[in-house]
């Protein structure tokens, strides 16, 4: 029996040092001060040095130096090489001011899925033979530099291996430093160091790691028949890769399973592989992300859904048709859509050859109804005329002030940081002679991150009722109770209490969520940037639910209080079970919003126990995938747990939650966040 | 469609306890049985209540504007609300936008409480779920238990039942082809005890009982187990004994006492009898199913 395995001594080892470690950081990245330190001198050193050199230079010479002198250290027992300790430094902590105006530090967008693939099978030295056919130019000798940079990088692990007396893993690094690699682990070594590398260049996050089941297959499909290889000996290589991945990025996510265009069932020995390593390691990255199409095996289902009770909050379930959909109407042809990715959190990107800038610009409804609000002068009007008011004025908004500044941004973000390396790993930039930045990738999008639809919803509701329906009070009322943040609670109160909320399965609130949500993405998905760039709509900002500072909302909240999360319902909405709260945000336009449409449910231990419980967590998923909702997650935990940890934090180090699109440990999060993941896991979200 | 109504008290959605998969179970009101360690207070009395949740209530005046018999009372030391005066005529209910003041044991039609169960429709058929009605006694509404059934079924929906099997057997007799399931209740397996816990007499209960099983009808047997009340050997013996001589039976379930009715009868302005406080230790629970599976064949599970 498969599930019977039992990690190994070493991953034992490793694992019980890596907790030791976070006890110590309290943080969900492992962080190692030293190595910061020598990367933010590094970074300055290179950048003032290349002060006037086109940045795309800039960056290489940065790459050339960092391989040729960051520090390399090889940790006892670890299989998987090299470390990623050095991200994120506190740049002020390391670099004066002067020293950052001087020489600071090329940063990028990160959120992308490079061609992993692309790059095993071809090797640095083939790789190169490509770049030598660019036509000259700044790009041609960055993008060479900073391949010979990753080729240096590789081989001075293999020194240090030696050195270290690790012979086995010394070889693996020499094999690869130049030629494709040929074992498993080879790689997967090698895809580590394209991560590392990709995270010096870039000093940002979710870097993700794709179909890491499909361009793996191969070099694992032999090993196993070969006999090279056991199911034991991949797990104990994955377990070592994924307690890499906890070092430095929060958001690298990692999908399995799914079809290809035909609906042929891709799965294989390594997707299931992968699931289980996630559930016996029990780390907090790669997130894990699942493809559910039509042919999910049994087997991939059993490991899928005994990860989701693990209590790590992965898996993330993807339903495949309905974001290949979105992917298409953003104008990816069907066989690339097909071939999606999950980028960071829930964004979806074709994976390799797509430039996705998943977290491009952020929308809050919220602040522009209020904005609406503030310039409408109502009286002598009814519901409809405010709502469709309200819909002109988004759409005039979006076209004339949004969309620009999104053609602005992605501008901005070409001439600032074009990066040779992660341009040497996706399709497309070496073909084009174009950096990702300047739109090398085969596919350039831009996502359009919207927060607050929850929110919006039953504030439309609370307006339609208390002051149309009712004629409780006057719009002018309502305009001044939220310009100055609800004097009057019973006002307020009023507000919150508005039934039929989003949430609650009304006829009525479902048809208006599908109508505005529609209406929405459609805006944003139809129209693309005068440089053929697509903005894909997502109804999630990252974060933004609990942090942005959002003015007072005619549903009952209060300036700065939190909005509704992903496509999910209000904050004020309580009592609806779970499927009530699934089938109204099954009205969303998932299929336009492959940018991602989160949703999150929260389980009671007691309710997912043994197989019947299980079975019970399929039939969630497949019951919402089946009306057409794009993504659902799961927290298994009880609120009361959460309060346990978060007044005994010393009690409960290992409590892993799901925040968002990652897992993290409870006790290191912000007390926002605490506070938000006790309300939402009281109402099952 | 029947303009059948009922006294509804509550319907909950993905009720996973109630029958096999996900599944909405719809709470009747008036139970003809008067248990001391009711779970569901509220649901006893066969007319509608006013529940009041003190802790909810915002003190906006609204109820006190409605009501015919000046009931409410709102000052500054708070808000009094005097029952006896109380006409039950839901007034103040509507106007109670903090939930503070509820009815409970609307009046609904069949088509309005079908409406509410089919949107589960697709739970149900990813799970093989369906309808559960519960209560207080269903039986004890009759009419409007029946026409739920038949609405449910021209739905092809899976029914189940909980009674307590105290009703006239013709009555089950009449409906026993639209139930898929019955879950019956077992709750005291000494006549005397029976009668002095639960207000009526054992034996036309499991009377019914057999009679549904000789009948077809499969059940599933749902004791609940009070500490120092009913959590005897003999009692758990008994249980087995009783499943053994039904031949379509599913399970027995063991439902360990909650002390959740209490809190619940003071919002109705009622006395909770039972002095009991604690939720039975998990050990506790596991001992009793062991003590019942020791005796039968028949699977036992916690309920
Ligand atoms: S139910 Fe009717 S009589 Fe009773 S308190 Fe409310 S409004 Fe008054
Ligand atoms: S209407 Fe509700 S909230 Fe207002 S005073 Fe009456 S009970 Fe309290």
């Amino acid at each position: 029996m498969s599930t019977e395995r039992k990690l190994t001594a070493r991953v034992v080892r490793l694992r019980a040092e890596l907790e030791k470690e976070f006890a110590d950081v309290r943080r969900h990245m492992l962080l190692c001060d030293e190595e910061q330190r020598a990367f933010a001198e590094i970074s300055n050193r290179a950048y003032a040095a290349g002060k006037g050199r086109p940045e795309v230079l800039r960056c290489a010479d940065f790459l050339k130096l960092f391989a040729e002198t960051m520090p390399v250290g090889i940790r006892k027992d670890e299989l998987i090489v090299g470390s990623q300790r050095f991200t994120h430094p506190d740049w002020g902590r390391y670099l004066s001011k002067e020293q950052l105006e001087e020489g600071g530090p090329h940063s990028n967008h990160g959120h992308i899925i490079v061609d992993y693939g692309r790059i095993l099978r071809r090797g640095i030295s083939s790789a190169r033979k490509e770049l030598k056919s660019m036509p000259q130019g700044d790009n041609r000798e960055a993008f060479i530099l900073a391949l010979d940079a990753f080729s240096t990088f590789i081989r001075r692990h293999s020194e240090a291996c030696a050195q270290a007396g690790r012979d086995d893993i010394a070889a693996v690094c020499a094999n690869i430093a130049e030629k494709a690699p040929l074992t498993f682990q080879e790689a997967l070594q090698m895809v580590w160091f394209i991560q590392i590398f990709l995270h010096a260049e870039g000093n940002c996050a979710a870097i993700s790691f794709g179909r890491f089941d499909q361009y793996l297959w191969p070099y694992l499909k032999l090993e196993l028949a070969k006999e090279r290889m056991d199911a034991g000996d991949v797990l104990e290589l994955l377990c070592c890769f994924f307690m890499k991945c906890c070092e430095g990025d929060e958001s690298q996510n990692l999908v399995v399973g799914g079809a290809d265009l035909d609906g042929e069932s891709m799965e294989n020995a390594l997707s299931l592989l992968v699931l289980e390593a996630s559930r016996k390691i029990k780390v907090w990255q790669p997130s894990i992300s699942v493809r559910i199409g039509k042919d999910v095996s049994e087997k991939f289902w059993k490991e899928a859904l005994l990860l989701s009770t693990a209590g790590t909050g992965m898996p993330s379930f993807f339903n495949e048709t309905v974001v290949q959909a979105g992917l298409e109407k953003a104008g990816v042809p069907a066989a690339r859509a097909a071939d999606f990715g999950i980028v960071g959190c829930y964004e979806a990107a074709p994976q390799g050859d797509s430039y996705p800038m998943t977290v491009g610009a952020g929308v809050s409804l919220p602040s522009i109804l209020w904005d609406f609000m503030k310039t409408y002068p109502g009286g002598n009007d009814d519901f409809t005329n405010f709502y469709s008011e309200f819909k002109s004025f988004f759409k005039s908004h979006y076209e004339q002030k949004l969309l620009p500044s999104f053609v602005e941004r992605w501008e901005h973000q070409k001439r600032s940081c074009p990066s040779p390396f992660e341009s040497v790993c996706v399709t497309g930039c070496i073909e084009s002679g174009l950096a990702a930045e300047e739109g090398g990738a085969k596919f350039n999008l831009f996502g359009v991150n919207i927060l607050g639809l929850g929110t919006l919803i039953d504030s439309l509701l609370s307006i339609k009722k208390l002051i149309y329906d009712d004629n409780e009070f006057t719009l002018a009322q309502m305009k001044e109770q939220l310009g100055q943040n609800f004097p009057d609670r019973k006002l307020l109160l009023r507000c919150r209490s508005v039934p039929g909320k989003y949430g609650s399965d009304n006829a009525r609130t479902n048809l208006l969520a599908r109508e505005l949500s529609t209406f929405i993405a459609r805006i944003v998905i139809s129209k693309p940037m005068p440089n053929g760039v697509r903005p894909y709509p997502g109804f999630f900002w990252f974060g933004a639910d609990v942090t942005a500072k959002t003015p007072a909302s005619a549903d009952g909240r209060m300036d700065n209080d939190r909005l509704s999360y992903g496509c999910g319902p209000g904050v004020f909405l309580e009592g609806p079970a779970i499927t009530s709260i699934l089938n109204s945000v099954s009205n969303m336009d998932h299929g336009s919003c492959a940018c991602g449409n989160p949703m999150t449910i929260s389980l009671d231990k007691g309710d997912v126990g043994g197989k019947a419980g299980t079975d019970r967590i399929r039939q969630i998923i497949e019951t919402y995938f089946s009306q057409g909702g794009s993504h659902l997650q799961f927290n298994i935990i009880s609120p009361e747990d959460l309060r346990g940890a978060r007044e005994q934090p010393e009690d409960h180090q290992d409590l892993t939650v799901r925040i968002s699109g990652y897992s993290a440990r409870f006790v290191t999060l912000d007390p926002r966040w605490q506070d938000a993941l006790i309300e939402r896991a009281e109402k099952g979200m | 469609m029947t303009q059948i109504t009922g006294k509804v008290f509550d319907i909950q959605k993905f009720s996973i306890n109630d029958g096999p998969g996900i599944r909405t179970t719809v709470f009747l009101k008036g139970c003809p049985l008067d248990c001391l360690w009711c779970h569901n207070p509220e649901s006893k009395g066969g007319d509608p209540e006013i529940s009041f949740i003190s802790e909810k209530c915002i003190l906006c005046g609204y109820c006190a504007a409605v009501c015919p018999n000046k009931c409410h009372a709102i000052s500054g030391k708070g808000h009094s609300y005097d029952r006896a005066k109380c006409l039950r005529c839901g007034k103040c209910t509507m106007e109670c936008y903090s939930k503070a003041l509820e009815v409970i044991g609307k009046e609904m039609s069949v088509e309005e409480v079908m409406s509410e169960v089919l949107k589960d429709v697709p739970f149900y058929e990813t799970s093989n779920g369906g309808m559960t009605i519960s209560g207080g006694e269903p039986m004890a509404q009759f009419q409007f238990t029946k026409a739920l059934l038949e609405e449910a079924k021209r739905h092809k929906l899976h029914n189940c039942l909980e009674t307590s099997g105290y009703a006239p057997m013709e009555r089950y007799r009449e409906i026993f082809r639209l139930v898929d399931i019955f879950l019956f209740d077992f709750k005291e397996s000494e006549p005397a005890r029976h009668l002095k816990c639960t207000g009526v007499p054992q034996e036309v209960i499991i009377r019914n009982l057999v009679e549904l099983d000789s009948l077809g009808a499969k059940s599933v047997l749902r004791c609940p187990i009070i500490p120092k009340i009913n959590d005897r050997k003999s009692h758990f013996k008994e249980i087995a004994k009783l499943a053994d001589r039904l031949s379509n039976i599913i399970e027995i379930n063991i439902l360990p006492y909650h002390p959740l009715g209490k809190s619940k009868s003071s919002r109705i302005g009622k006395e909770y009898p039972m002095s009991c406080k604690e939720f039975p230790e998990d050990d506790e629970v596991r001992s009793w199913i062991e003590a019942v599976q020791d005796s039968t064949k028949v699977p036992v599970k916690k309920g």
